[in-house]
């Protein structure tokens, strides 16, 4: 590899010698009024541009002969110019953009669903991409069918960066962008810079899936006055939202200020409430011609009430899909028992020095804190709650027959199954029956039975990017920066609701229940925290675990792009520093050694390198190849075994390596653009890890307990070839097709680590055969085909007709061990064994979905006035499941796959978006 | 200027209508009232009494199920809330106890001690598991358990818990089949297996309770949370329900308040029981011989055995099975119990005898002093399985006391000796 990055540095020197006949574009885009127009996209053969605050462009390196430059922005038109570049500096003079006010409002930026995994809330899924471009796949990828769960190239978020002025909103534990930090805000942060794949950008070294940089200048957003109302039955029912911009004034300031509220009583799964927030402010000062600051404060309280998967058999005894275990009754009203509520506030500080015509440097300082939490019924030596556990369903009857094998009595089973159907008291949570209970025991002086306990992470974020942009000279173009981020985070439970009152006052008793059945006997094993033995907890008193995360990191980066007549290319490299560690803030009984207070540093250090040739067959063929390696450092979660109550990390820490290559075909005419890619990413040493609880069911050597499954060393290959297209049939009317082929396996057989959180049984390692299996979390066939009308009259219309196939469900490792027929009697050739091994599909045929949306723009004097309609999954398809999870614990009494089957989420059936809006 | 006005109205509307709807959607709610339920008997529905309802199962192992509409009502005596009652709950009227088959676990704070219950039995079936009358739902053609998600269909609270019945005094002689699945109370008994746990760790276990004379049994199961306290000593007065399996009668206790005036003093010093397969906390001492003591089983049980014939030949031997040390003067009341079997030796030939020994450290006993103890009942051949007696220690002291069994032979009398179930028990001071 070091002989590799020294090529690349030879390259990148010798380049700087050659020189090549090119020539730059200069121009100015504006509106119809003649308003110079910040921020709008300006692509150039495969490169993109932004305009600045005058509006103005400058594309440097183009090469001689016939070229398309298209303006891209929402809300307004695209526009594609055929240039035919004849000399060294071909200025465009003024370009104007049509207005379509808001008919390019995303109409999938609402159809977010919630994934979750067993025990843990995954973050929901949106899709990173959210752009503007004019790659038919990208846009198509983005906009139609992330509301299959598709993912481009089944990469997982965590490899794709969104960030504000070069700084990055990734999330340093789970690596993935917040995108519900600024959920609320679309009309504030919908300006974006993005590059899909490897592509190089100048604000960043770049990801794997894909970069977005949010302009949030208030000198770069359109002066509007801007009101929506809109109205839905997918998430929320209800948004509104207002902005207001001001241009760059005359006295040099901006300011940009908008808030908006998502309100709902239940999106279109019930029991899923939505009571959301969103406020953000932006004001930016130009000193003079070189230096501007900007200041950016927004926040995104939010209140959400949590879906949950279920499995087949309770959707289909329901007939409803959309079945949603969370919520039941209190009082008559509904209630959720998992409530996310979150509000995470983000302050940039960011200073724009234009340190000449050929040099800019940009810097932003970012704080950010608060609070997520996510409730959830706890209960103590009382019966599970969740109306569908397991034991609660007609077919535990047929799979407690387990020492006889004898099927359930067929009329307790036919009795069970019409309660289920017509008594939601039974379906749902009985939040009346736990009220009873909680008083019935606190009458006899005991502790409550059932409470909501709040799991919260707390955090506070420092992080500090600055960046420089330096033209050399026409053939190139210097990028670099540097990063420096320290984060730290409170994780812990808190007591929501003890669910007592008329007259009483609950208590709960900080012991864990599981270690005290354990242990008998032994009293201090049960403490979660032996500072504070058995202490009573009351509402709003944190008790279970309390610790500390720690993570800092900082990275330094450069990237140089050459462009040369029918050659450009690029190389760049990246250094990264990272460092974490625990704090624990209780003694826990468990590990009395080894949980209070602070573990060891985990240090890693890794770089990245990446490089690209752009081979430009005439003006509108381009052949592109990117190639990248990088290390990357494991997560947090990745290392320690049982952070809620032990400093110890796995023993073999391995770091990750991602190597990955692309290579397009891209033409460009103005009546047809399209591109073809072959992609290939070979992911070495990743890891996972997933909680659950072991139902050992009396087998040899194996307890009931809760379980931390490592799998290290997976080695995974994601390959597969996307395509894209579009074709102006009349100059009103498109045809945009796009899709992606893709194999994305597991290559190897990994290892897993497994430690019992309790400490009940020693740890022990497995081997997981999982060799060839697919990689869940997309579709990794999906595809689109569609029309685009408009602009007629200020008329658009979009219909798009839409495919996802093979979308295999995320298995669980523990059932591809030898350890999960320990004892057994199966065979080869034993159903009940493949039944264990083999791993399902989602849908076992390709699913179909129909998009419709159609705006109308009316401008009364300077109004305009904007009416969109999106209907998604027009044809009702309610049999399409977007993603699932085999459950980890497994029945060690049948050795079955029937008593802990799959879960799944479904895709909405036909959901509605309507939205109004006023722009002055 | 026109402009501002509307700037001014727009920035009223964008404080106003998050307020409207900040009433919508953000819930408190309200805590359920306490509700005290009230069982209506339905129309055309009649209540049995409990007796009358067991009385439908007459043949044994018998299926029967219940086809009209009777309901009975009963009082719950019954707590599963230390797990040693399990997936059943017993309620009780004046004429009887029932005994209902639930799966389900943690009913205690569903149906609490004390809580007033009606049943309907339509639909459920009487049984019985090894002569245990019960009421449930057939499984594989035998009475089972109700579904748990079915229990809200047959069983009806009514009114919130109230008294406990009083448990009927019973003396183990006077108990009929009239008690089954009802409260009992015995007074002035005592346990026979004191200082042993409740239960074993993997199984159910039977200990006996005493009253002199007649013995009863008290059955624990493994999953108790009190299985591991050592069963106490004296005498007092023992509350449980009265079950049966087969003709044996077995009583279950709720937990430890329903045993009252017993003295948990007395632990165990020495439980030598050789399951492991080897000496456990025993070691022992070849002083001649060829053979030594080793561990060994026949027909499930487990004890140290010796003998001086090995494949034809016999060789005289002289070997000690010795005790881990004790320190007496931290008890009183020191007893030793353990059980032989011998064979091919003669009654009283004093091949194996007892000591015990005040000085020895370890290693070869011979160095030290040892005294018999000749008060413990052995075996008279024939692999008699006898119990020694409670061997009284109580005049011994000492903080280094070891007990040790002494095996002898000549070459010409050579008995085999099988020695288990060894045990020091005493009142800690």
């Amino acid at each position: 590899m070091k002989k590799t990055i020294l090529l690349l540095l030879l390259v990148f020197f010798a380049a700087s010698w050659l020189s090549a006949q090119t020539a730059s574009l200069e121009g100015v885009v504006t509106d119809v009024t003649g308003s110079p127009m910040a921020g709008v996209s300006v692509n150039v053969g495969n490169k993109t541009y932004m305009t600045d605050a005058a509006g103005k462009f400058s594309a440097s390196g183009v090469s001689y002969g016939k070229t398309d430059v298209t303006f891209v922005m929402d809300g307004y038109e695209t526009k594609t110019m055929s240039v035919d570049v004849n000399s060294a500096t071909m200025k465009l003079g003024y370009v104007q953009v049509k207005s379509t006010t808001a008919a390019n409002e995303s109409p999938t930026e609402t159809s977010v669903s919630t994934i979750e995994s067993e025990d843990e809330v995954k973050d929901q899924y949106v899709s990173g991409l959210l752009h503007s471009s004019n790659d038919p796949f990208v846009s198509i990828a983005s906009y139609t069918l992330s509301a299959g769960y598709f993912r481009p190239r089944g990469y997982d978020n965590e490899y794709s960066e969104v960030m504000i002025s070069g700084l990055a909103l990734n999330d340093p534990e789970t690596g993935r962008p917040n995108f519900s930090d600024w959920g609320g805000l679309n009309d504030a942060t919908h300006y974006k810079e993005s590059s899909y794949g490897l592509n190089p950008t100048r604000y960043s070294f770049g990801t794997l899936s894909g970069t977005s940089d949010i302009d949030v200048r208030a000198s770069h957003q359109r002066k509007q006055i801007k009101a929506s109302y809109a109205f839905s039955n997918r998430t929320y029912q209800h948004r509104v939202m207002l902005t207001y911009s001001t241009g760059l004034m005359k006295n040099n300031w901006a300011v940009t200020a908008s808030a908006s509220t998502r309100q709902g009583n239940s999106g279109y799964v019930k029991g899923t409430f939505y009571d959301a927030y969103a406020y953000f402010l932006s004001v930016e000062k130009k000193i003079n011609s070189k230096h501007s600051i900007s200041f950016t404060g927004f926040g995104s309280p939010a209140k959400r009430g949590m879906q949950a998967a279920a499995t087949q058999e309770v959707y289909d005894m329901l007939d409803d899909n959309y079945y949603n275990p969370n919520w039941g009754y209190q009082n008559g009203e509904v209630r959720n028992s998992k409530v996310r509520n979150s509000h995470e506030p983000v302050l940039l500080l960011s200073h724009f020095f234009d340190i000449s015509d050929k040099i800019k440097l940009t810097t932003t300082l970012g704080y950010s804190f608060g609070r997520t939490g996510t409730t959830a019924l706890n209960w103590f030596n009382s019966a599970d709650p969740r109306p569908d556990y397991y034991r609660y369903l007609p077919s535990w009857l047929d799979n407690m027959g387990y020492l006889t094998g004898t099927p359930g009595d067929p009329q307790s089973i036919a009795a069970i199954t019409s309660l289920w159907q017509n008594n939601e008291s039974l379906s749902q949570i009985n939040w009346d029956q736990l009220y009873q209970i909680n008083y019935l025991s606190v009458l006899a002086g005991k502790q409550s039975r059932y409470v909501v306990e709040e799991k919260v992470l707390k955090h506070s974020q420092l992080g500090l990017a600055s960046h420089l942009n330096y033209e050399i000279n026409k053939n190139i173009f210097f990028s670099g920066g540097l990063n420096i981020n320290i984060y730290k985070s409170n994780n812990y439970k808190v007591m929501n609701d003890m669910l007592d009152g008329n007259g009483q006052t609950g208590y709960w008793l900080d012991i864990d229940q599981f270690s005290q059945r354990d242990f008998l006997g032994d009293t201090n094993k049960a403490q979660n925290d032996l500072n504070n033995p058995n202490r009573i907890i009351k509402k709003g008193d944190k008790f279970g675990y309390d610790y500390d995360i720690h993570i800092n990191s900082g990275n330094l980066w450069g990237l140089g792009e050459f462009t040369y007549n029918h050659i450009d290319f690029y190389v760049g490299l990246k250094l990264t520093g990272t460092q974490f560690w625990r704090v624990g803030n209780m003694k826990n009984g468990r590990y009395p050694e080894e949980s209070y207070g602070a573990s060891a540093k985990y240090s890693f250090c890794d770089y990245a390198a990446k490089a690209g040739v752009t081979y430009k067959i005439t003006g509108r063929h381009y052949v592109v190849l990117n190639l990248a390696y990088s290390t990357m450092a494991p997560s947090f979660s990745d290392v320690f075994l049982a952070p809620r109550v032990r400093n110890a990390v796995i023993p073999d820490i391995k770091t990750r390596k991602i190597f990955s290559g692309d290579l397009s075909y891209i033409i460009r005419y103005p009546k047809f653009n399209a591109r073809i890619t072959a992609f290939n990413t070979n992911f070495t040493d990743d890891t996972k890890v997933i909680y659950y609880y072991m139902d050992a069911g009396g087998a040899v050597g194996l307890k009931e307990s809760f379980v931390n499954y490592f799998v290290t060393g997976i080695n995974k290959k994601h390959q597969g070839i996307e395509i894209g297209l579009e074709v102006k049939i009349i100059p009103v009317l498109s045809v945009v097709a796009g899709g992606s082929i893709g194999n994305y396996r597991y290559t190897n057989r990994p290892n897993a680590y497994i430690t019992y959180e309790s400490g009940l049984l020693p740890d022990s390692t497995q081997k997981i055969y999982c060799k060839n299996f697919f990689v869940s979390g997309s579709p990794q066939t999906a595809g689109s085909l569609g029309l685009k009308f408009g602009p007629m009259k200020y008329w658009y219309a979009n219909i798009n007709a839409n495919f996802f196939g093979n979308n295999w469900v995320d298995f669980a490792p523990n059932r591809r061990t030898t350890d999960a027929f320990l004892g057994t009697h199966l065979y080869v050739g034993d159903d009940r064994l493949t039944a264990i091994t083999d791993q399902q599909k989602t849908n076992n045929n390709a699913q179909f979905t129909l998009d419709l949306s159609v705006s109308k723009t009316f401008k009364i004097k300077n109004v305009y006035i904007g009416i969109n309609l999106s209907c998604s999954n027009v044809l009702n398809n309610t049999k399409m499941i977007t993603s699932g999870y085999e459950q980890a614990r497994t029945d060690f009494y049948t050795y079955g796959a029937d008593a802990f089957p799959a879960k799944y989420y479904y895709g909405f059936g036909r959901t509605y978006f309507l939205m109004a809006s006023v722009r002055l | 200027m026109k402009t501002l006005n509307v700037i001014r109205k727009i920035w009223v509307l964008l404080l106003i209508v998050p307020a409207i709807f900040l009433a919508g959607c953000s819930k408190n709610f309200d805590v359920p009232p306490v509700n005290v339920p009230m069982f209506q008997l339905p129309d055309g529905a009649s209540i049995i009494s409990i007796k009358a309802l067991k009385n439908r199962h007459t043949v044994l192992a018998q299926l029967d199920s219940i086809n009209d509409d009777v309901y009975v009502t009963g009082i719950v005596v019954s707590s599963d809330a230390t797990g040693n009652i399990y997936k059943s709950l017993y309620i009780q009227d004046t004429s009887g106890g029932l005994l209902i088959s639930l799966d389900a676990t943690n009913m205690y704070n569903m149906y609490p001690l004390g809580q007033r219950i009606y049943v309907k039995c339509k639909g459920l079936f009487l049984g019985d598991y090894n002569g245990m009358t019960q009421l449930g739902m057939p499984y594989s053609g035998t009475i089972g358990r109700i579904p748990s998600v079915l229990m809200s269909q047959y069983l009806f609270l009514h009114e919130l818990p109230g008294a406990i019945p009083v448990a009927k005094v019973v003396t183990i002689p006077t108990i009929t089949s009239n008690d089954l699945g009802t409260l009992i109370k015995l007074e002035n008994v005592r346990f026979v297996d004191v200082a042993m746990p409740f239960s074993d760790a993997l199984v159910s276990t039977n200990r006996t309770i005493s009253d002199g004379t007649n013995t009863l049994i008290l059955r624990t199961s493994n999953y108790a949370t009190f299985r591991a306290t050592l069963i106490p000593d004296s005498t007092g007065s023992i509350t449980g329900i009265l079950g049966v399996f087969g003709t044996d009668l077995q009583l279950y206790i709720r937990d430890l308040n329903d045993l009252v005036g017993f003295d948990y003093s007395t632990q165990l010093l020495v439980n030598e029981s050789f399951a492991s397969g080897t000496m456990g906390t025993f070691t022992q001492y070849n002083v001649t011989g060829n053979e030594v003591w080793a561990a060994s089983s026949y027909s499930g049980s487990t004890f140290a055995k010796i003998s001086g014939y090995t494949a034809g030949v016999y060789s005289a031997n002289e070997d000690w099975l010795i005790s881990p040390t004790m320190n007496l003067d931290n008890y009183t009341h020191e007893v030793l119990k353990f059980f032989t079997m011998m064979n091919y030796g003669a009654a009283g030939d004093g091949s194996l005898r007892v000591y015990y020994s005040n000085d020895y450290v370890s290693g070869d006993p011979t160095t030290s002093t040892w005294t018999e103890i000749t008060t413990a009942t052995l075996s008279a051949g024939a692999w008699a399985n006898t119990l020694s007696g409670d061997v009284d220690l109580s005049a011994i002291t000492g903080t280094n006391v070891h007990i040790a069994f002494k095996y002898t032979c000549t070459t010409s009398n050579v008995a085999t000796w099988e020695l288990g179930g060894i045990m020091v028990k005493g009142k800690h001071n």
